[in-house]
């Protein structure tokens, strides 16, 4: 009796990872030929649409970088210095101490100047106590708010309070902007006056030469798993996000670089934190995916946009311990989100974002673990009792193999 | 009975089998059914074959009896049913194990088939484009020393045409529109001479199927042959791609031909979807010639508000003090939030206190925009006698109100009044302390 239950499940099991993988390849070939075709119009595109006119424009938007900072005495003084460094008419850098317990504050007084000075909020997001504003005097466009730790969320929303800009850029503190690219993923706002958020594209920056915050060389990285995750992003973004944008159902933009409008995000009621509505670790999704939903809750005409050429570089973790809290912290945030706003599934009022991006993340981005991991001790249990022959299952996973052992 | 582990000889032999499946498979029906029976026969007497039905029939003798005895699930005498494969000539037919493996064998094979497919296009593309690009390095290696004779007026334009052969004509206009961005005045004629003779093949494009395409002749022709080519990019107002639209209605603002800018200003519903600060920028820097135009579009209600919005914005940045009339008006019959805040933005900067009252009814609006904006211009144009109404509007629930009316006291003259908000620690003194600190004073 024992036997067949397990023979049933184990039969039931196998049909449900088939039907997982057959559904995952199918969006993922579906997403690499839209993307495909959306990258070639693209670059067409670029031809014609020359970024340098943008930048002689007084057309541009203002706009402000966000850049929450905790612990980063060693890194901030030069991240700070590559961001005062972009081509871009008018912007504004908000760095924001996250009640940092190392000398991040102390150093950047120092190294730019800076002096507290006056500057009102003009939101009122709830969010940690804000203790001193500070304005460089070496550079009038730098700006430095020391709070509360409050952690990622709660810095980005005391940032959207003190925004002055239409626009912001949500960034991580060490993420490096290349020169042109808040010209370039400032595009779709200028296209399209009715997009709330842009995407750019992140890069792995590992082993690369960084020059005074600019990439002047860009190397593989010599760490195998840095390597994986050099290919992991490119098809992630390229593909992945660029399919997605071309099916008009964009859900993630990435928390290390994106552009925003900021009336649409403080109506939506800003990042989310335990102050305004729940914890996530997701931040950044949970974002996008409330921008979704209160736009289409209000009637309102948007667009949320992937651009594949604006390129922010950051470094990815280069030992397993280190990869595994990351990918922990993404499949907690992607669950925390999916879950805290699950009424859109297969929700129809949601056009796209409801029938079909929402339920890729939801079956087969976050239940893919619960899928995956016990597959794995399945394929070893009915190899061991003999439900699958051994050799069938080597012979399936080490064809390549084995065809060439037969033709000789 | 027990698996081995590693047993290679039969895993060769499933791999053999299921290519026999397949092969008998897609053998045509009546060959297989002995009609052509060259094939199946070469099949059948194929050493391999033979090997490895005799081995399965060997190695796989125990499940045959146990599949025997459980009945005609299947009616294959073995495990691996290779008398019903010899017998059937239908996939239905095949015994369940053969049907997987045949299933399989077909997956594993189309799988194989776009990994193969994908491989070689990719690299294909690779190549092609690196040939591309070592192809267009020689070629400006070529072009270039010459060029910059030519621009020198060192060197006939002949010499240069001559280095272009016929197919790479369109890729030397591309090589030209690099250099327009650098070069103005005489340089700038000298490189529409050099395209002239390419144009042709250029203004080819602009029936072409790919809107990209369509774009960017659009934008070469407007760039070195705008002259000859004006009706061509006039038409392409119109074209069904909104990129194509915009780059010629681009190059028409360039120009200072107001007539020509009447042909955008006409179509401007068709960029309504494009920033108003990059649509109005791009209006204004026609200059006043087209004001006329922008004052009747904005005081015009049948079109769009955001249309509108736009004309205004333009005016206010040519400094058109005769849309001053219009935008009063506008504010005391109208409530759309685009228009009236654009409406007073103008009167921000051209307006004068016989636009007061108008501006003083917005002040009362429930849209904190244009509530925002009236302050602005209240403190503007009102001067000192504004300044009480605009110190309790610091105390606005909004913050761009507060902050707008803040700008307004100092705008009125009231720097002094800000001071001692400023030093009274109250509620306000942090906004005044900001306007005071950014404005220097």
């Amino acid at each position: 009796m024992i036997e067949i239950t397990l023979r049933i499940f184990v039969f039931g099991f196998s049909f449900l990872v088939l039907t997982y993988f057959f559904a995952l390849n199918t969006f993922y070939m579906l997403t690499n030929i839209f993307a495909f075709t959306s990258l070639r119009k693209y670059a067409g595109r670029l031809k014609s649409f020359q970024i340098n006119e943008l930048l002689s424009s007084s057309g541009a938007p203002p706009i402000t970088l966000l850049a929450p900072a905790y612990n980063e005495e060693a890194t901030c003084v030069a991240s700070t210095r590559a961001l005062l460094t972009l081509n871009y008419p008018e912007y504004e850098v908000l760095m924001i101490n996250d009640g940092s317990k190392d000398a991040t504050l102390e150093t950047m007084i120092q190294a730019y100047d800076m002096v507290p000075a006056a500057r009102v909020p003009t939101a009122g997001i709830d969010t940690a106590g804000v203790k001193e504003v500070y304005k460089s005097r070496k550079n009038p466009n730098l700006w430095l708010i020391d709070k509360n730790n409050g952690g990622k969320a709660d810095a980005l929303n005391v940032g959207l309070n003190y925004c002055r800009t239409p626009l912001f850029c949500a960034m991580d503190a060490d993420t490096l902007l290349e020169r042109d690219a808040l010209i370039r993923i400032v595009r779709p706002f200028l296209e399209d006056s009715s997009t709330v958020a842009a995407g750019g594209i992140i890069r792995i920056v590992n082993d690369c030469t960084v020059e005074n915050g600019i990439v002047t060389d860009v190397r593989l990285p010599k760490n195998m798993l840095a390597k994986f995750q050099v290919m992991e992003y490119l098809r992630a973004f390229l593909s992945g996000r660029m399919g997605w944008d071309a099916l008009d159902a964009m859900l993630i933009i990435s928390g290390a670089f994106g552009m925003f409008r900021r009336s649409t995000v403080v109506n939506a009621g800003g990042y989310a934190t335990p102050r305004t509505s729940f914890h996530t670790v997701g931040e950044d999704m949970e974002l996008v995916v409330r921008l979704h939903k209160y736009c289409h809750d209000n009637d309102l005409e948007y667009q949320v946009r992937f651009v594949p050429d604006p390129v922010a570089w950051t470094e990815c973790p280069e030992s397993l311990k280190v990869l595994g809290r990351q990918r922990d912290r993404w499949q907690r945030g992607l669950y925390e989100c999916l879950m805290a706003h699950r009424s859109m599934l297969f929700e129809p009022k949601y056009g796209k974002i409801g029938m079909l991006a929402y339920p890729y993340f939801f079956f087969l981005e976050m239940l893919g673990p619960a899928i995956e991991l016990p597959g794995y001790f399945v394929l070893l249990y009915v190899i061991i009792t003999g439900m699958v022959s051994p050799v069938f299952a080597i012979t399936f996973f080490w064809w390549p193999l084995s065809l060439v052992w037969s033709s000789l | 009975m027990p698996y081995t582990l590693f047993h290679s000889k039969v895993a060769i032999q499933l791999l053999s089998r299921m290519a026999v499946i397949l092969l008998i498979l897609t053998i045509p029906g009546d060959a297989y059914s002995g009609k052509a029976p060259e094939k199946l026969t070469s099949i059948q007497s194929s050493d391999l074959y033979a090997q490895h039905v005799h081995a399965l029939n060997d190695s796989a003798s125990g499940e045959s009896e146990d599949s025997s005895k459980a009945g005609d699930a299947h009616k294959g005498k073995t495990f691996f049913g290779q008398k019903d494969l010899l017998d059937s000539d239908r996939f239905w037919d095949l015994n369940y194990t053969d049907r997987i493996l045949f299933t399989l064998g077909v997956s594993i094979l189309v799988l194989l088939l776009f990994v193969v497919i994908f491989a070689f296009v990719t690299i294909g593309f690779r190549i092609k484009n690196i040939r591309k690009e070592k192809r267009w390095k020689q070629l400006e290696a070529t072009w270039e020393p010459l060029l910059i004779r030519v621009l020198a007026g060192d060197e006939a334009l002949q010499e240069l045409h001559a280095k272009v052969r016929k197919p790479d004509r369109l890729r030397f206009v591309d090589f030209l529109m690099r250099y327009t961005q650098h070069f103005r005045g005489e340089e700038l004629d000298i490189l529409t001479d050099l395209a002239r003779p390419y144009l042709p093949l250029v203004e080819r494009q602009c029936r072409d199927r790919s809107s990209e395409v369509r774009a960017r002749a659009v934008n070469s022709l407007s760039t070195l042959g705008f002259q000859e080519y004006k009706t061509k990019i006039v038409n392409a107002l119109d074209d069904p791609s909104p990129l194509v639209a915009m780059i010629a209605a681009r190059a028409l603002m360039r120009k200072d031909e107001p007539e020509l800018a009447e042909h955008v200003l006409h179509r401007l519903h068709r960029f309504i979807h494009w920033s108003i600060n990059y649509l109005s920028s791009m209006l204004a820097d026609v200059g006043a010639a087209i004001a006329p135009t922008l004052r009747s579009i904005f005081s015009d209600k049948e079109y769009s508000v955001k249309t509108r919005a736009v004309c205004a914005d333009a005016l206010r940045q040519i400094h058109d003090f005769e849309a001053a009339a219009i935008a009063r008006d506008v504010l005391s019959k109208e409530t759309d939030r685009d228009v009236c805040a654009a409406a007073l933005r103008l009167l921000d900067a051209v307006g004068l206190p016989e636009h007061l009252p108008a501006i003083r009814k917005s002040t009362d609006s429930p849209d904190f925009v244009i509530r925002a904006q009236a302050y602005r211009a209240l403190g503007n144009i009102g001067g000192k006698a504004e300044i009480p109404v605009l110190e309790s509007a610091m105390g606005d629930q909004e913050p761009w109100v507060a902050i707008k009316a803040a700008y307004g006291i100092l705008a009125a003259g009231g720097e002094r009044r800000l001071i001692e908000i400023a030093q009274s620690g109250g509620e306000q003194a942090t906004l005044a302390k900001q306007v005071l600190l950014e404005s220097d004073a």
